[in-house]
């Protein structure tokens, strides 16, 4: 996610709707990416990338400039798309295997074409959904979106060390996956 | 350093290239020492990182943006239907500036004027009070029947006017 220059930020707070869609245009990438990796399904990604804009939108007026604003909507992502899955989760009892993931993908045109150009893009979406959205979110922070340990901690409010310990967990995950997946033949 | 804090590192920091230099070296010592940890970063950076490598990176679609700006639109129709309702409320205080501070100043000067006065219109009655007292010792001590046993106080001037 590219900076938003101050003067931008200070429009955006007073109403100026050029000067938010500026945001909106720095921001949505990440925001919707984010969101559509951690809730995976795109309508559901769709309505909290809008919620995520309507809060920024409504909460502007109080940012004080005392972090970054890209810091700022890093962690109103992460915990409106870990919300947002844990509401669905609830509501659906989804399945977790990647059989059920491809079947709610039904209304997901973005993942399915993405699905059908890539094998990878089908094992991402696999891997991720064997993750907790905790550290779910520290892998799509730290490797697809490119963050520092620093920027995920401030995004997450959590300590560097905690920060560690979840991709260290995640990855052990992930290592464990992959052995479990090469013993079955897969 | 043992292989279990190289394999937290290859996990983490040196993998992340979050490592300082000095580390750095350690772990790449390490490394070109011992066939377990070369196997470990091999399956670490196959399972953790390849994967991510080519992930997409899909843009939120036109529809988005158009809703956002919707619901902005909405919300602030709502505020200001709320504000104008507020400022009709509030249409009695609205007079301009001036205006306001003379009708102000006009009250203020108004209710000391009603409370002097009040507080003059009980002193004389009082006054009045002691001076038919003073007027009925007078007579009294003077001990002439002035025919004043008889007389029919006037309730309008005496005392009396407080008991009948």
């Amino acid at each position: 996610m590219e900076d938003i220059p101050r003067d931008i930020i200070e429009k955006a707070a007073k109403g100026e709707m050029e000067a938010f869609e500026a945001i909106y245009k720095a921001a949505s990438g990440f925001v919707y990416r984010t969101a559509l990796r951690i809730v995976n399904n795109s309508s559901d990604a769709q309505e909290v990338t809008q919620d995520i804009f309507m809060k920024i939108y409504d909460n502007l007026k109080y940012f004080e400039f005392r972090s970054n604003l890209k810091t700022w909507v890093y962690r109103i992502t992460v915990n409106t798309a870990i919300n947002a899955y844990r509401r669905n989760l609830r509501e659906k009892n989804r399945r977790q295997d990647f059989d059920s993931v491809i079947e709610t993908e039904g209304h997901s045109p973005e993942l399915i074409q993405a699905a059908e150009r890539s094998d990878a893009e089908k094992q991402i979406t696999s891997l991720l959904n064997m993750l907790t959205p905790e550290h779910k979110a520290v892998i799509i922070l730290r490797e697809i979106e490119g963050l520092s340990y620093e920027d995920i901690a401030q995004s997450l409010k959590i300590n560097i060390n905690t920060v560690r310990s979840r991709l260290k967990r995640a990855r052990e995950a992930l290592l464990e996956l992959s052995k479990k997946a090469v013993k079955n033949g897969l | 350093m043992d292989c279990s804090k190289i394999k937290e590192l290859l996990l983490t920091d040196y993998l992340d290239r979050q490592a300082d230099v000095r580390l750095r070296i350690q772990v790449q010592k390490h490394l070109g020492a011992c066939a377990e940890c070369r196997r470990f970063e091999e399956e670490v950076r196959m399972a953790a990182v390849s994967p991510f490598k080519n992930a997409a990176k899909p843009e939120a679609p036109e529809s988005v943006w158009i809703n956002i700006k919707d619901n902005i639109a909405r919300s602030e129709s709502r505020k200001l239907s709320l504000l104008d309702v507020i400022t009709e409320k509030l249409k009695v205080f609205s007079l301009p500036r001036p205006a306001f501070a003379l009708a102000s100043t006009t009250l203020v000067f108004l209710i000391i004027f009603a409370a002097i006065t009040k507080h003059s219109a009980d002193k004389n009655q009082i006054r009045e009070y002691f001076a038919q007292q003073i007027d009925f010792y007078a007579i009294l001590s003077n001990g002439e029947d002035n025919g004043y046993q008889n007389h029919t106080p006037d309730p309008g001037v005496y005392i009396e006017k407080y008991l009948f």
